[in-house]
């Protein structure tokens, strides 16, 4: 009887099976036999090529289909080259995630051309005589062909030129600097996002070359607008016949900011030419304003130039903060717009003088009540003994982000003490505040 | 003592081997096939529910105990009625679930030995009015058991492998007290699937005082089960898996993990009375309270692939090139943990992404384990009145009142490795810029899921019936009049928990109630020609209301409610010829009956809207015709020829009207026409044959029969009957490219021998009883199920990229009964 008591107990406490989680994933040992690149070169152009041979490449992904811009692949490189992967699933990015080290054995897989772009596959598709296509992977098939490693940091992209665009940068992560979107491709979203059309928009440098920024209609960014300025981009270069194309994982791959090689107009300039010296500034729409203490922007003259300056030297005040506001300007029928400036110093001592910009200041006597943001400006410093003999330039500042009307006001802030050590009376120069934009 | 039970059991296991040898020379053509054994699950498909186990110890009647025990393998259902026409009382209270008006067998299950003790009604019966399938009456009154001291084990290769039993029931005493105390064990590990289990243990406590004329009585009931589920698989997977395979496990540490669990708990207690105040009239009263879990455990997923393994495009059979199908199946040769689950690949991604979302920083998961799961109440109230007005004429009438609280939900049962989860629903992101469509539950956005957490929807459903019966019966010399009525209200209403982000307007708070009201009239002639022959005639009207998983089109969403929300009706005609003699025991049955305006929900997977889908199915009309024979053939006093025939002819009369809804879509789907004009009632074999011998020399006896059962079809899938599909077809007639499949017929032999014996335990003796049941003795393979999947591809309907889906019988497999009186 009694054993029977016990195989009841068993049976209750047999219900709950605790499972202990899998360890942390640790990669593999697996090593390659050969690069990317001899494994390209071993391919027969236009040829469908089956791999024999236990040879085994690795690389790293640099683009899946995380955001749907790249369907059913996967793209990896090394430093000699990269290759496309077609496989036959979807979310692959969670198996294979961006930077994720992989060995692709060879042996069985296909290597052919789709559109002049080189590419693995697992078979070839004889279905339409006329075009033979490769097979993907198919996912049961993944983990014979595909070996895991550990993810490792963001590769640095090659910079190229457009001339330097060749095949042997297929599938690979590259950059192109100072291009720009060619007019009528510029503020249109990245792909046809409705029909899940794909859509290839020109890229240039200043008219000259040409590269096509080519976007799946899948992507998850394809409503969003293209940028209107100049600036860099990288990418998966891919070829389709004889375009050249480059294809971006995400939008941060596109950072064109900046202003636009043609179509400048002048927005804002003020170089000083004509005001009277030796006096505080007085122009229509300015403001100069002393916030605390009395110092305030003089007009002055240094044959052939005039220009604006400020100090607190001679104020004997403790707190001197002084601006000097622009009229406001409206942003609303320009683009890229960029603001650049030029300033000297002398008897640097510690005074600062910054550049904001503000959306909401009213125009009034208390510009501290406004929100102000500073501006990346380059100003002059560091010219202790004297004034400095060069101006210098603060760099195109771009104001993008920013809309409508908006002031872009000079602070200073000095003071003017005995004690050495807080004494900052630094002698700033302005002059030739411009504002361009397309 | 345990040498000699051992020794018996070896004995025995050495005579099913000798057969089952013998059974392979013989089948040798016809290879022995793989074993599954199936269950009727809860909402694990539409073939398994009509699936009623076989109550023991059935109506003495051989029509009757055959398709309890012959066909059940089979999966025969009476006359293809659906389960609703089903009941099941306990101490005088309908057991039968209001949400889908079902038997709970698996609240009582592994009782067997404290539930023999039932009568069974074939039809809507002469003294009452009862349900127009099989009813049974189960009494567990403590008296009601007979006084024992019993220990039961079980050795089988079945799912529940291993049972212990032990009853106690005393009978009154002289303080007028009677005890009955049953409580049962089982366990089963993997010898029909693989990484199966089956832990269970149940009880069963009563207790009853007798007074003059009233006996009072307490029963507790209950039974806790937890196993794996059993899905349906494909013939592909079959014959790549081998034998007992099972998609749902994988690897984990070493162990074997099975992501298909099953849990039920639905304990019952019953307060029953029986009153006589005077010799004529007899008043039974009960009252139940219930409440209980049951859950099954499934894959959630968050943008990742499908983690199942049996996933279509997983298989060999969805690569189109042949080279690739082969590399796939010989992969699946070297490596067979291809066709498994990939645990330690979920932990890898469950553990790969951090991710902010309101101040909590940690892995999200992209899957997760959940479970699904159904939280009961119920209170039902049932009495009954039985008077003899006069010698011939008695009537009884009855009274059911039942309330029933359901709720559904799922929760995070394992986060696999991640640190939360999020009340997101995936499907939705796409539909609406905003994100609020993604929100499971507008009343807590983004809500951020730990285990245990509930999630996707939570809704409850309040449900109560009240029935009223009413019956009369005379009985003259040479005929039975009987006559009766019912009427029934019905009232449902859904409460939604959560305010669903593509459903905001009707997805929280309460519904107003749906309510129907039906009845029934019957009539009925028992013609006693002589002792030895009978006739009988009975006509049957009734109408039913709809079954509340079939008016809410999408209740885990919103309270959307069926376009078509009509009462069915039923009228049924039955004829019967009893003729008893010496040698020969016939009974024949012949019956037809028509359902009109019958309404249907099914929901599924639909690949096109990548959401779950409702079909609202509306005008059914059925026929069902047949006859029934049994014919007892008496050779001498230890041996008789037993003879059953049951053939039905089952069919939709119509076409019926589709709408469709999808879960994951506020636009309104497609409505139309489903052309199964005269197509076949699917689900259950519609003609069944058996002839048995029973030898009872004295002390042991034997029964053998061979069955047969056949003309069965699959569930139909309606989407490929409607104009749409036809119309992504060339041909015109769509009858020739989808007809409807019927399974294979089904053969087997079942046998069945026991004896009787005495041990002697210090001079005491000790009777015993040996009970061997082999099914399927000839070890055929065969198919006792299956359904035509309710998915289709997008322009892929001709082809099996979704094949139909069988569920695989048991082959040759024993059980082995030894008990012994205390």
């Amino acid at each position: 009887m009694k054993n029977y008591w016990i195989f009841l107990i068993l049976i209750c406490c047999g219900c709950s099976k605790k499972f202990e989680p899998p360890p942390p994933f640790s990669g593999t040992d697996a090593k390659a036999t050969i690069s990317i690149k001899e494994m390209r070169n071993a391919h027969i152009p236009g040829a469908f090529g089956k791999w024999v041979g236990d040879d085994i490449i690795t690389g790293i992904v640099v683009a899946n289909d995380a955001t749907n811009n790249f369907y059913k692949s996967i793209v990896i490189q090394d430093s000699t080259g990269g290759i496309t992967i077609k496989l036959d699933g979807f979310n692959l990015a969670n198996d294979y995630p961006l930077y994720q080290r992989v060995f692709i054995r060879l042996n069985g897989l296909w290597l052919s051309e789709y559109g002049g772009m080189l590419q693995l596959g697992a078979g070839i598709d004889t279905t339409n005589p006329t075009y033979t296509d490769l097979l993907p992977i198919p996912v049961p098939l993944f983990s014979r062909y595909i070996l895991k490693g550990n993810i490792e940091t963001a590769p640095i992209p090659i910079r190229v030129n457009f001339d330097q665009l060749k095949d042997s940068l297929q599938s690979r992560l590259i950059q192109i600097d100072s291009v720009e979107l060619a007019t009528a491709d510029t503020a249109k979203p990245f792909a046809d996002a409705i029909n899940k059309a794909t859509v290839s928009h020109t890229i240039r440098l200043c008219g000259i070359g040409t590269v096509y920024l080519r976007t799946s209609g899948f992507a998850d960014f394809a409503a969003i607008k293209t940028p209107r300025g100049n600036g860099s981009i990288k990418g998966i270069y891919t070829v389709f016949g004889t375009q050249k194309q480059i294809q971006i994982r995400d939008t941060s791959d596109v950072q064109m900011k900046g202003l636009r090689c043609s179509g400048v107009r002048l927005i804002f300039y003020e170089d000083f030419e004509t005001i009277p010296v030796n006096t505080g500034l007085q122009i229509s729409g300015w403001k100069n304003i002393a916030e605390n203490g009395s110092a305030i922007f003089e007009g002055k003259w240094n044959a052939p130039n005039r220009y604006a300056e400020i100090t607190a030297f001679a104020t004997y005040q403790p707190v001197v903060n002084s601006w000097l506001i622009l009229p406001p300007i409206n942003l609303n029928n320009s683009t890229n717009e960029q603001l650049s400036f030029i300033t000297k110093d002398g008897f640097d001592n510690g005074a600062v003088l910054q550049a904001y910009i503000s959306s909401n200041y009213d125009g009034g006597n208390s510009p501290s009540k406004a929100k102000w943001t500073p501006l990346k400006a380059t100003i002059a410093k560091g010219s202790v003994n004297g004034m400095a003999t060069k101006w210098t330039p603060s760099g195109p500042i771009s104001l993008q982000g920013y809309s409508g009307k908006i002031y872009i006001a000079f602070k200073y802030e000095g003071a003017d003490i005995a004690d050495l050590l807080l004494k900052k009376t630094t002698r700033f120069q302005l002059d030739e505040i411009k504002i361009v934009g397309n | 003592m345990h040498l000699l039970l051992f020794v018996v059991g070896c004995l025995l296991l050495f005579f099913v081997n000798a057969q089952k040898k013998d059974s392979l020379l013989k089948t040798l053509v016809a290879e022995p096939e793989d074993i599954q054994i199936v269950y009727a699950e809860d909402g694990e498909s539409r073939s398994t529910s009509g699936f009623i186990p076989s109550p023991l110890h059935a109506s003495k009647e051989l029509l009757y105990s055959a398709i309890s025990f012959r066909f059940g393998a089979g999966r025969y259902r009476y006359r293809g009625l659906d389960p609703r026409s089903f009941s099941y009382r306990m101490n005088g209270i309908k057991m039968n679930r209001l949400y889908d008006q079902q038997i709970p067998w698996n609240d009582w299950g592994g009782l067997n030995e404290s539930t023999t003790n039932q009568n069974i009604v074939a039809g809507v019966g002469e003294e009452t009015f009862e349900n127009i399938g099989m009813n049974n009456q189960v009494r567990t009154e403590a008296a009601s058991i007979r006084p024992q001291k019993t220990i039961s084990l079980v050795t089988s290769n079945r799912a529940y492998g291993n049972r212990f039993s032990f009853i106690m029931a005393s009978g009154f005493n002289k303080k007028q007290v009677a005890t009955a105390i049953h409580i049962s064990a089982r366990k089963g590990g993997e010898q029909i699937i693989d990484a199966g289990f089956f832990n269970s243990v149940s009880y069963l406590l009563s207790l009853q005082k007798k007074w003059k004329a009233i006996h009072m009585n307490l029963t507790m009931v209950g039974s806790v089960v937890h196993r794996n589920t059993t899905p349906a698989i494909t013939q592909e997977y079959r014959l790549l898996g081998g034998r007992k395979t099972n998609p749902y496990w994988g690897w984990q540490q070493g162990m074997k993990r099975n992501a298909g669990i099953y849990f039920t708990h639905q304990p019952k207690l019953i307060l029953s009375a029986q009153f006589s105040p005077t010799e004529d009239i007899h008043i039974q009263s009960a009252i139940m309270y219930s409440q209980g879990l049951q859950y099954t455990t499934g894959f959630d997923w968050y943008q990742a692939a499908d983690p199942r393994a049996d996933y279509y495009r997983y298989l060999p059979s969805y690569q189109t090139d042949s080279l690739l199908q082969q590399q796939m199946q010989q992969l699946i040769i070297s490596n067979p943990q291809t066709l498994q689950m990939d645990w330690d690949r979920m932990y890898q991604i469950n553990s790969r992404h951090i991710f902010t979302l309101h101040g909590v920083t940690g892995h999200k998961a992209t899957y997760i384990l959940e479970s699904r799961n159904r939280y009961t109440k119920q209170c039902f109230i049932s009495t009954q009145l039985q008077q003899q007005i006069t010698a011939t004429d008695s009537w009884t009438i009855g009274v059911d009142i039942s309330k029933e609280f359901v709720q559904f939900n799922k929760r995070v049962y394992d986060l696999l490795g991640a640190d939360y989860y999020v009340n997101w629903n995936q499907f939705a992101t796409n539909n609406i810029p905003d994100n609020k469509a993604m929100q499971n539950d507008l009343n807590d956005p983004d809500r951020i899921l730990y285990t245990g957490d509930i999630f996707g929807y939570d809704y409850r459903l309040h449900l109560q019936e009240i029935v009223g019966t009413a019956s009369w019966i005379t009985r003259k010399q040479k005929l039975d009049i009987h006559i009766g009525g019912t009427v029934n209200f019905t009232e449902y209403r859904r409460i939604g928990n959560m305010r669903n982000g593509l459903f905001p307007g009707n997805s929280f708070g309460a519904s107003p109630p749906i309510s129907f009201l039906n009845g029934g009239i019957k009539f009925g002639l028992t013609y006693k020609h002589s002792g030895k022959q009978y006739f009988l005639w009975n006509i049957l009207f009734l109408s039913r209301a709809p079954l509340v998983q079939h008016v809410f089109v999408s209740a885990r969403v919103n309270s959307l409610l069926h376009p078509a929300l009509n009462n069915e009706k039923i009228f049924q005609l039955t004829g019967g010829w009893i003729y008893n003699s010496s040698k020969f025991k016939l009974r024949v049955n012949a019956y037809m009956l028509h359902k009109y305006d019958g309404i249907d929900l099914l929901s599924f997977y639909h690949d096109e809207y990548q959401s779950l889908v409702s079909y609202a199915l509306s005008g059914i009309h059925q026929t069902h015709l047949g006859v029934e024979a049994s014919l007892t053939h008496t050779l001498s006093p230890s041996l008789s020829i037993e003879w059953v025939a049951l053939v039905g002819d089952y069919r939709f009369k119509t076409t019926q009207q589709y709408a469709t809804y999808i879960d994951n879509e506020t636009a309104a789907g497609d409505k139309g026409t489903v052309f199964i004009k005269n197509f076949k009632v699917p689900g259950t074999p519609q003609r069944a044959l058996s002839v048995g011998l029973a030898y009872k020399p004295g002390r042991w006896w034997a029964n053998i029969a061979l069955n047969y059962l056949g003309d069965y079809w699959l569930d139909i899938n309606p989407l490929r009957r409607t104009y749409a599909a036809g119309q992504l077809q060339t041909q015109t007639k769509m009858n020739w490219i989808f007809p409807q499949e019927k399974l294979p017929d089904i053969i087997y032999t079942d046998l069945f021998m026991g004896t009787s014996l005495y041990l002697i335990k210090k001079k005491k003796q000790v009777p015993l009883l040996v009970f061997l049941s082999v099914n399927n003795c000839f070890n055929n393979m065969f198919y006792n199920g299956g359904y035509e999947q309710l998915r289709l591809g997008v322009n892929r309907i001709g082809d099996n990229k979704f094949p139909t889906k069988y569920f695989v019988a048991p082959g040759i497999n024993y059980s082995l009964t030894t008990r012994f009186n205390l």
